[in-house]
């Protein structure tokens, strides 16, 4: 150990009293910084990873019909491809269908709102595990969650069981609409009366995934919106859902099919001027009308296949093509025009504007979309119509908002696809990380005006009190610098070994306070996790503020100890108290 | 040959609105060797004639060269530098390190040289500790000793790093005469074994029976030389 080390080392523990009271000042300030800091941390991580992962997901595919309030996905399987080959299986941790509708629930003569929700476990191991991280069992059984015995069989929080005046077994007659739109009137009944550890969970009566997905309509291909939880949300979210959106781009519309044995395709152009102007330069009309053809209904046919199968305006056709999940599917159309093109379309084709063909393109789905007749490089690929409209991503809920109003009023069949972050999407719950780093933040100004007051004061009466060893170290040949050092290397000591006690400290007030096990369902218990307060320490953050309080120490040190090293030896010397 | 040389040194105090004239021209040479006193009553300017020779104190006017180097001339560092390496002090009110031990004291100096091996250290402090007859108090600190085995540990110190010059600023004035005799004896030892310059001031006569040559000083001025 150096000299200049040793002397801060004795200085210290010969002023006991008055540096024992700073230090004491500075733990305190230390361990509220960790205990703010853990449960800010713990609280944003119940948050993002209990509330808004289980309510919103950390990423939501939304896929949405035209003029439809429900999400649905029409190709599950094909959006799942997607999204294993856009994120890492290391780092997703579920993939879950949003299923969850909005019903007026009646009870023994009491009527209230309810959401039902779909949830399964992600195997049948994982039952127990299951029902115990979620629920407080208080009446019933949760084996007959699964029961092929009862229709529906739901469970219900002992909240809602209340308001309904339901018991085990009753019956609650319930009406959701469908993802059709319609209505309809279900019979669920009540499986176990179990209080959800979220909260915000009671409002819900959870029934089997596959039974929602059934009762709301839903094939067995589609989905409802696709919920990504993420490993490491706050890190990887905003990138994957970079990643994801950008594969998440359609493909155009071009079906490989035949008309009449006649092998043929049918393609979609857009729905406006610049791409009918575009067709109106490619395509000379031989028969019928091309504004009618270009129009909203419009479809037109190539002389070459008109010649073939003998089409005339007005003519009706059949296009068939295979689907992915329902075998072959029949276009009945009707010819408006007919056309000769130098280019692609030239060929074998049906050109149809894609309103023709949205509502059941997205329906009957194409075993493939062929674009090998008008690749890419192709300058007509950019008027075709794509298969889905994929949304620009937002940033924030506001512009969520906006974006979802101008797409109300777009009067197209086209299906939306849309990618959320827990963002947008639950950014006011996100919002309380803020309130929460704010406190943390106050914590730190305080526990820094304590260090700032303390520390100069100790030091201003230490500086007093030593003047004249400051004259006999420097007339025995101790240099400015190692006299400044001593003072600022004994404030640091005494500061490291403080902010060491108060993580301990804090530590230890966690460790006991996580201890404490809250039976409440009122608000307050969306910030606990099984019941207890939950702390997260960050190392990194608290490093990060040990470090900060070290070079603060260190900057608030260095003035009043340079004004002590640069008091020549005799005025110290003449030093009297 | 001079290790001093000191010559129209001057050295003016403010005080409010006033100025103190602490020194008024003093002209004054020391041979290597010397065991000087420097007497004179209350205020006449002995100390800060030797602050000015232990280059803790610089001259308002004058010439004052201490080993041949002209102390006006040299940086902050560089007058720190001399009196470590050139000159140790022995303080009136022992000015020991409170948190350090016998061992530390004396060592202190030569850890601040940061020159010498542990080895070389020990030996060095041993012998010196011995010599002032403080082996069995060498692990005590400053509190525990009597005024007289502290002024030993200084004196111990103040010749550690074997220092061409050692100023004494009345080194007995707070110890009784059977200590005042035995410590200036112990100097007066030094000075003859170790050949090292002592410069002391008093106005105790009975310690200037010790001292090989007296300068006395009145008003900031040298009004005699023995």
């Amino acid at each position: 150990m150096g000299l200049i080390t040793m002397l801060s080392i004795r200085n210290l523990l010969r002023q006991k009293k008055r540096n024992i009271l700073l230090g004491i000042g500075i733990a305190f300030g230390m361990m509220i910084l960790v205990i703010a800091n853990s449960f800010s941390h713990g609280m944003v991580d119940v948050l993002i990873n209990d509330v808004v992962s289980h309510a919103f997901g950390h990423l939501v595919v939304n896929g949405k019909p035209a003029n439809s309030y429900y999400s649905t996905i029409r190709d599950k399987e094909r959006i799942m491809k997607i999204i294993h080959e856009s994120i890492p299986k290391e780092e997703i941790v579920t993939i879950e269908e949003s299923l969850g509708m909005f019903g007026r629930a009646i009870g023994n003569g009491e009527a209230d709102n309810v959401v039902v929700v779909g949830v399964k476990p992600e195997t049948d191991n994982d039952q127990a595990d299951f029902f115990e991280e979620f629920f407080t069992l208080v009446e019933g059984d949760f084996s007959n969650y699964f029961s092929k015995e009862i229709e529906y069989p739901v469970i219900i929080s002992e909240e809602k069981a209340k308001s309904l005046k339901v018991k085990i077994n009753d019956t609650i007659r319930v009406r959701l609409p469908m993802i059709t739109g319609q209505m309809q009137a279900v019979k669920l009944t009540v499986i176990a009366i179990a209080n959800a550890n979220n909260s915000f969970m009671n409002i819900i009566l959870f029934m089997e995934a596959d039974r929602v997905k059934k009762l709301l309509g839903y094939k067995p291909w589609e989905s409802a919106d696709l919920q990504i939880t993420l490993k490491d949300p706050k890190k990887t979210a905003k990138k994957y859902a970079e990643i994801l959106h950008s594969k998440l781009n359609p493909e155009v519309i071009s079906i490989s099919g035949q008309v009449a044995e006649e092998p043929a395709f049918l393609l979609a152009f857009q729905n406006n001027s610049a791409a009918k102007n575009v067709l109106k330069k490619n395509l000379k009309l031989t028969q019928g009308d091309l504004e009618k053809g270009l129009a909203k209904k419009g479809v037109m046919v190539s002389n070459i296949l008109a010649q073939k199968l003998g089409l005339q305006p007005g003519s009706k056709f059949i296009y068939q093509y295979e689907t992915k999940f329902r075998g072959l599917r029949e276009e009945k159309l009707t010819v408006d025009a007919i056309y000769q093109s130098h280019s692609a379309l030239g060929q074998n084709v049906v050109l149809v504007n894609e309103e023709v063909i949205h509502e059941n393109l997205n329906r009957y789905l194409p075993k493939t979309l062929d674009s090998t007749l008008v690749a890419s490089s192709n300058s007509l690929h950019s008027i075709l119509a794509t298969e889905w409209k994929l949304l620009e991503r937002s940033d924030n809920v506001d512009a969520l908002k906006k974006k979802y109003k101008t797409e109300k009023k777009r009067k197209s069949k086209q299906n939306n696809f849309d990618l959320i972050t827990m963002y947008e999407g639950a950014s006011q719950i996100l919002q309380m990380e803020y309130v929460l780093n704010m406190i943390t933040g106050i914590a730190v100004l305080v526990l820094f005006f304590i260090i700032l007051v303390g520390v100069i004061n100790t030091l201003r009466m230490t500086i007093k009190e030593r003047t004249r060893e400051i004259g006999t170290v420097r007339a025995i040949g101790m240099q400015k610098k190692d006299v400044r050092n001593m003072f600022i290397i004994e404030t640091l000591i005494l500061t490291a070994l403080s902010c060491i006690a108060g993580v301990v400290l804090g530590m230890g007030v966690i460790k006991g306070l996580s201890l404490i096990e809250f039976n409440t369902t009122n608000f307050l218990s969306v910030i606990l996790k099984n019941k207890h307060l939950y702390f997260k320490p960050s190392i990194m953050i608290l490093s990060s503020y040990f470090l900060f309080i070290m070079m603060l120490t260190g900057i608030i040190t260095y003035f009043p100890a340079r004004k002590a090293a640069k008091l020549t030896a005799v005025e110290a010397l003449r030093h009297y108290e | 040959m001079n290790v001093i040389e000191i010559t129209g040194v001057k050295k003016n105090y403010p005080l409010g609105t006033t100025t103190v004239h602490a020194l008024r021209g003093v002209d004054l040479q020391v041979a290597k060797g010397s065991f000087l006193s420097i007497i004179g009553p209350s205020g006449s300017g002995k100390t800060t004639l030797l602050n000015i020779i232990g280059c803790i104190d610089s001259p308002s006017a004058g010439s004052a060269k201490i080993q041949g180097h002209e102390i006006t001339a040299l940086n902050d560092r560089q007058i720190t530098d001399l009196r470590l390496h050139k000159i140790g002090f022995i303080f009136q009110t022992f000015n020991l390190i409170p948190v350090l031990n016998v061992r530390e004291n004396v060592e202190f100096p030569l850890l601040l040289m940061r020159k010498y091996s542990k080895k070389e250290i020990d030996t060095r402090v041993e012998k010196l500790i011995k010599g002032v007859g403080l082996s069995e108090y060498i692990a005590h600190k400053p509190a525990e000793l009597s005024g007289g085995q502290r002024q030993r540990v200084a004196i111990a110190r103040a010749l550690v790093t074997n220092p061409d010059i050692v100023l004494a600023d009345e080194p007995t004035a707070n110890l009784d005469s059977e200590t005042s005799e035995a410590i200036l004896q112990l100097m007066r030892d030094l000075n003859e074994t170790e050949k090292t310059t002592f410069i002391f001031s008093t106005h105790d006569p009975e310690v200037l029976k010790y001292a090989k040559n007296i300068v006395k000083i009145k008003d900031g001025l040298i009004v005699g030389q023995e």
